[in-house]
């Protein structure tokens, strides 16, 4: 028995699909679309035939060399100890992505499930209720995006778990650099704001609407001379581009990014160059934006921690309702490892809907299928485990949210 | 490597002319089943554009399968099922490009287009707030009328799912719509 508040809907919706009119495909229309199908399907099978295709650079233009003048971040004041090389040989295996696999250990990244922050040593902080979408800690301080009818808010929160001052409104993302020194945001009004050992920093003012994609340095990050070699690169509103707010104020990220996805220690950059309804292309720069390849077949996603591995959507074009897996690849664009769900029972359909490095060598990953979320941890090694068990959750949106640290 | 996922038997034949086997029976299931379908999509998708292309997509599909799921017997349910998960999939493409907001409810309703006027245009405009999925899941539930364990096959959610999130949208609407949904309420919106 429907109520009087359904009854209101379903006569509602009745009466509004009843106004279109006119409306009409055609089935020469239906055969034309499924041979631009087809072809977008070619384009993402044969990925491995077209790797030939992807632009690739000598090892030497890998490792960076000296930032030109005009380059838009300033020289760390100490060198990361990485190397870009990878540790393993590609092996371009893909596998087919499961769930039915050996139970691993506990995420040794911090995460939130519901309000309860669970850190990678074990311990657990309560936060107050909410729907959060981004975290970070560091140290006793935790930064999370939470959503509420109005749109997103950062807030800060103590080693109880209790806001610290006001929170920052419609803020949806926050970034901590690669050795959690620093954590940066961008306010509503477009003030870039970072956070480290000696407190809170105003780095300038971005577009207001602007996102915090990363932020590089190895310092607090608060204008002193430790702290100064830092910078915060950004995605803007609109057709702004991508962008990078140092001390010496914003500058426009060289190349041809229309969106950054990440960027790394070494200031190599992973982005979209283009993107259309068959499916996008994505480079990778090192500091002297010079490309160091790009690929129109996989969705370069992360950098992993040492910046020599890219997480990655399998295939460029996505087709239901997350990624088919995910990739793992190298600096030279060539696959280490691997999943991807290559079924055809729609109800039995994978997704991965939403991952981070748990450290440099492997990924966790939420997936979804059947009605559950399972964490998986997926190695650079090909290896695959069960870290969470899977949970029966009543809404679309993954169980879990990762807290860089 | 990635393992095609098309066989090259399903690949189409040339856009003009029917020149595959069962091309004739595909097309009369278009002709007899496009009307219902477009009706939905336009429901998801808030637009007459969006509609057709989106059941243009869904379809493509299907005849890229044809030979292979014609004879199911919830055909229906497999192209709705088809249909909603490309709905998410166009949106996230669109996301991509930044042509299409978050799931955060916006300050203002979306501008209709001239087919999404009508008597009730107050409560479709509070519908095209919700959620994309959570659209979905009153598009199949209110409007195609299947019960929670239909949609929850659709949508490949559980049933716990389906109504949670029937309930949430109804609940939403209620608060973003008092006149039309809360029968405590007068048309001013004030509690009677």
């Amino acid at each position: 028995m429907n109520t009087q508040e359904e009854r209101d809907l379903i006569r509602s919706l009745h009466d509004q699909a009843d106004q279109l009119q006119g409306a009409h495909v055609s089935f020469d229309a239906v055969a034309g679309r499924a041979q631009s199908v087809v072809r977008r399907r070619r384009i993402v099978a044969g990925a491995g035939v077209l790797a030939a295709a992807a632009i690739l650079v000598p090892a030497a233009s890998l490792m960076g060399g000296p930032a030109p003048k005009g380059s838009e971040i300033p020289p760390a004041t100490e060198a990361p100890s990485v190397s870009p090389q990878p540790s393993l040989d590609p092996s371009g295996e893909i596998q087919e992505l499961s769930v039915d696999v050996p139970v691993g250990s506990v995420p040794g990244l911090s995460y939130l499930e519901g309000n309860i922050l669970h850190r990678a040593d074990g311990s657990t902080l309560a936060l107050p209720k909410g729907d959060y979408g981004d975290a970070v800690t560091q140290g006793d301080t935790t930064f999370a995006v939470k959503y509420n009818e109005a749109g997103p808010s950062l807030y800060l929160f103590d080693a109880a778990g209790d806001p610290v001052g006001q929170p920052y409104p419609e803020t949806s993302s926050v970034v901590a650099t690669a050795n959690g020194t620093a954590v940066a945001w961008i306010d509503k009004a477009g003030e870039v704001w970072t956070y480290g050992s000696t407190g809170l920093f105003s780095l300038g003012s971005a577009t207001p609407g602007s996102s915090a994609v990363a932020v590089v340095g190895t310092g607090p990050c608060d204008g002193t001379e430790e702290g100064s070699a830092c910078g915060v690169f950004y995605n803007q509103p609109g057709e702004g581009g991508p962008m990078n707010i140092s001390e010496a104020g914003p500058l426009p990220v060289d190349g041809d990014l229309i969106d950054l996805s990440d960027a790394t220690e070494m200031s190599f950059l992973v982005g979209m160059t283009s993107s259309t309804d068959d499916s996008s292309c994505h480079q990778v720069l090192n500091d002297p934006r010079e490309v160091v390849f790009e690929t129109c077949d996989r969705g370069p996603q992360r950098f992993s921690p040492e910046g020599n591995y890219l997480s990655a959507d399998p295939t460029s074009y996505g087709d239901g309702m997350g990624a088919s897996g995910l990739v793992i690849l190298d600096l030279a664009g060539e696959v280490v490892a691997g999943w991807e769900w290559t079924g055809t029972d729609p109800n039995e359909q994978l997704t991965v809907v939403g991952h981070a490095w748990e450290d440099n060598e492997h990924v966790l990953a939420q997936v979804y299928g059947n009605g559950t979320w399972t964490m998986l941890r997926l190695g650079v090694d090909g290896s695959v485990e069960r870290v969470l068990d899977q949970i029966q959750d009543d809404d679309f949106n993954p169980p879990w949210v990762f807290a860089q640290q | 490597m990635a393992t095609p996922r098309t066989p090259r038997s399903r690949e189409p034949g040339p856009s003009k002319g029917r020149s595959r086997p069962y091309d004739d029976d595909f097309a009369s299931y278009l002709e007899a089943r496009q009307p219902a379908l477009l009706r939905t999509a336009y429901l998801l998708t808030g637009t007459q554009h969006g509609a057709e292309d989106l059941v243009q997509e869904t379809m493509a599909k299907l005849y890229l399968s044809w030979d292979k799921v014609r004879r199911q017997e919830s055909l229906d349910g497999y192209v709705r099922r088809v249909m909603v998960n490309e709905h998410n999939s166009l949106w996230r493409r669109a996301w991509k490009r930044k042509e299409v907001a978050t799931d955060v409810l916006p300050d203002r309703l979306p501008a209709a287009d001239a087919a999404s006027i009508s008597t009730n245009s107050h409560l479709w405009s509070f519908v095209q707030t919700l959620p994309r999925k959570q659209r979905a899941v009153v598009v199949l539930r209110y409007y195609e009328e299947l019960s929670e364990a239909e949609t929850a096959d659709v949508l490949g959610i559980s049933v716990g799912t389906v109504k949670s999130q029937a309930s949430r949208a109804l609940a939403a609407l209620r608060a973003r719509a008092p006149q039309s949904l809360n029968p405590h309420s007068s048309p001013t919106g004030e509690e009677r």
